[in-house]
């Protein structure tokens, strides 16, 4: 009687362990749901702004995010996609947090333009023997981005339809704070054409993504974005890319200033279109996937706030009557924490998720009244 | 209470202040010495980094010579310590990256505290707020609706439409600076206004009639130090807190607010 007891009593509490493990263990369901598809209600087909998803953990923040964006009116988002967190180590990818980001945005109907780059530890020299950066990539591994790029897109064939090999690579912090090499940037962009065509026969390539700069050859800041560009040529670029994407910022100049080679301004972009068509390369479009201005008291470089607003509706109005433009984006939608520095100044939109005057100004200008 | 029931009570006490003090003990342990109070008390000089582009807190003359709010708060900072302060000319981005690598012992140039990298850097107490501030008349009939001016696109516009999103009746209008936000207060064509606290303390002089009523939003401006300035940052912290009990920073911020 008594061992019957004491068996009892054993396998009820065992029981009650596994339930508890059970109900702590057990996975819990999604907080978040993707949701039913949502159309982008806008006036501007071209409206695009650039989202600083790559380090927002939480998926509800990826999700308004999004959402705000949709509501804003704008169809485009560029956003990064960094190599070295995907591929942590050769043919060992993570795609979760891309997936993430996709995901949300196509349910909110935005098209994304990935942009992809940063190098991971396996694909840079042993730091034991030489130290460098993010940025830094050598011919040697050229093939590996290759990979990198054939496997990004393959996951996303029909569902990511343009990306962009690397960022402002006429910068030389960009190019591994090494001198700026357009034939370089060329071997690596032949390469990851490649590779993305075979992945996808339809993916829209991108090149460039050129910063603009005044700086001269010999530089070691960087080079002329519009000497890069021709060097881009003359080093056989043409046939490897089919989009050319170009940051456009304002700075203090206003939106109507015309382009002049020796000014930065918002309108230099039209330099680089001219490049493209002494070139022979006019059927090709630009996709501006940086642009703006800065409203931050605490930069020299930056414009009053009602100037911002000005500026940017009107950018959006330009570019939208421009045929040889296919979207223009803004810099930089909200980023996961404040500043606190002047690099606040370019966001529409809070860490907090509160819209800016500028979100409301385009949101009312570029949807219809009847938009949620 | 026996004596078993004393035992555990007094070993579960012990147990709690020993657990307690754990994480001051280990702090203890692992304290780094204060390399930049060690070299100030060394050579006399405190070393202040400064982006001087930013009027009335940092400025530079023609002759090397830095003026402003910052520099007269660092002046004397230096002087109550009992030491000379000399600036540094860094640019924004890098004013704490100086610090990491012992090329400044302090920074002080209108910088806004940033909780985020506040593990590796230290703020001192905040001498500034330059957040967002309501404005009314001193005599403020309270009327509803409520019209609230503010400078268009700026933050205080951005906070009157974050209250107008929450709450019925406030009406937002707009004008080109935050002067004439205020100008219209006092005319009676508005009956608040949201502006920041620097344009408030320079502008606010020449409207007598109005008055902070509220602070809005925070912006509060300190001075920074490496993480591991511990000695440097209290020293820093005394005379700043000696300067906001006897005026010496109202004054000194009043005099420039006011040039």
């Amino acid at each position: 009687m008594l061992s019957r007891r004491i068996r009892f009593n054993a396998a009820w509490r065992v029981l009650l362990i596994v339930i508890w493990l059970w109900a702590v263990e057990w996975p819990a369901a999604p907080l978040v749901t993707i949701g039913l598809p949502q159309p982008v209600l806008t006036r501007n087909p071209k409206i695009g702004v650039h989202t600083r998803l790559t380090d927002e953990a939480a998926a509800w923040k990826v999700q308004r995010t999004l959402q705000m964006v949709r509501e804003m009116g704008s169809p485009w988002i560029v956003e990064f996609f960094p190599w070295a967190y995907l591929e942590p180590g050769k043919n060992s990818f993570d795609w979760d947090h891309a997936d993430q980001v996709i995901d949300h945005a196509r349910a909110q109907g935005l098209t994304v333009i990935a942009r992809l780059g940063l190098v991971p530890d396996w694909a840079r020299p042993d730091p034991n023997e030489r130290e460098t950066t993010f940025n830094y990539l050598d011919a040697d591994h050229y093939a590996d981005f290759g990979d990198f790029v054939h496997a990004f897109v393959d996951r996303y064939k029909g569902r990511v339809q343009h990306i962009v090999i690397w960022n402002e690579p006429n910068l030389s912090f960009e190019w591994g704070m090494r001198p700026v090499d357009a034939k370089g940037y060329v071997d690596l962009l032949k390469i990851a054409y490649r590779r993305a065509k075979q992945a996808d026969p339809n993916v829209i390539v991108l090149a460039g993504a050129l910063a603009p700069t005044l700086e001269p050859i010999g530089s070691v800041a960087g080079l002329n974005d519009l000497i890069y560009l021709q060097q881009m040529y003359d080093a056989g670029a043409k046939d490897y890319f089919d989009g050319l994407a170009a940051h456009a910022y304002g700075l203090t100049a206003p939106m109507t200033e015309g382009p002049d080679p020796n000014r930065v301004n918002f309108r230099r972009v039209e330099l680089l279109r001219q490049i493209m068509i002494d070139n022979g390369d006019a059927a090709k479009s630009v996709y501006i996937t940086e642009a703006g201005w800065n409203d931050s008291p605490r930069w020299n470089m930056a414009v009053k706030s009602a100037k911002r607003i000005e500026y940017t509706l009107a950018a959006y109005d330009w570019a939208q009557q421009q045929d040889w433009i296919v979207m223009l984006t803004m810099w930089a939608f909200r980023y996961p924490h404040a500043t606190r520095t002047y690099q606040d100044g370019w966001t529409w939109v809070t860490e907090d998720f509160q819209p800016k005057p500028i979100y409301t100004e385009v949101q009312k200008r570029f949807t219809p009244s009847n938009a949620p | 209470m026996n004596r078993n029931t004393r035992y555990a009570i007094l070993i579960v006490v012990t147990a709690f202040v020993v657990l307690w003090l754990v994480p001051d003990v280990v702090a203890l342990i692992n304290r780094k010495p204060d390399k930049a109070w060690a070299r100030v008390r060394e050579t006399g000089v405190m070393r202040f980094a400064i982006d001087p582009t930013y009027m009335p807190f940092d400025g530079l003359g023609s002759h090397n010579d830095f003026y402003g709010i910052d520099v007269d708060i660092a002046n004397e900072i230096a002087r109550r310590i009992g030491v000379r302060a000399e600036f540094i000319v860094a640019g924004y981005d890098s004013l704490y990256d100086v610090l990491e690598v012992g090329q400044a012992d302090a920074t002080i140039s209108a910088l806004i505290v940033n909780p985020i990298i506040s593990y590796e850097w230290k703020y001192s107490t905040s001498y500034f707020d330059a957040g967002q501030v309501m404005i009314r008349p001193e005599r403020f009939p309270q009327t509803t609706p409520v019209s609230i001016a503010v400078e268009y696109g700026s933050e205080g516009d951005a906070a009157a439409r974050r209250m107008a999103r929450r709450s019925d009746g406030i009406n937002i209008v707009y004008f080109r600076s935050a002067q004439d936000a205020l100008l219209a207060v006092a005319n009676g064509e508005a009956d608040e206004a949201i502006i920041d606290g620097v344009n408030a303390a320079q502008l606010l002089p020449k409207f007598p009639e109005l008055q902070i009523a509220d602070q809005v939003t925070h912006d509060p401006y300190a001075i920074a130090v490496w993480g591991d300035s511990t000695q440097l940052l209290t020293a820093i912290n005394v005379a700043l807190g000696e300067m906001q009990r006897d005026g010496t920073t109202q004054r000194i911020t009043n005099e420039w607010m006011m040039k």
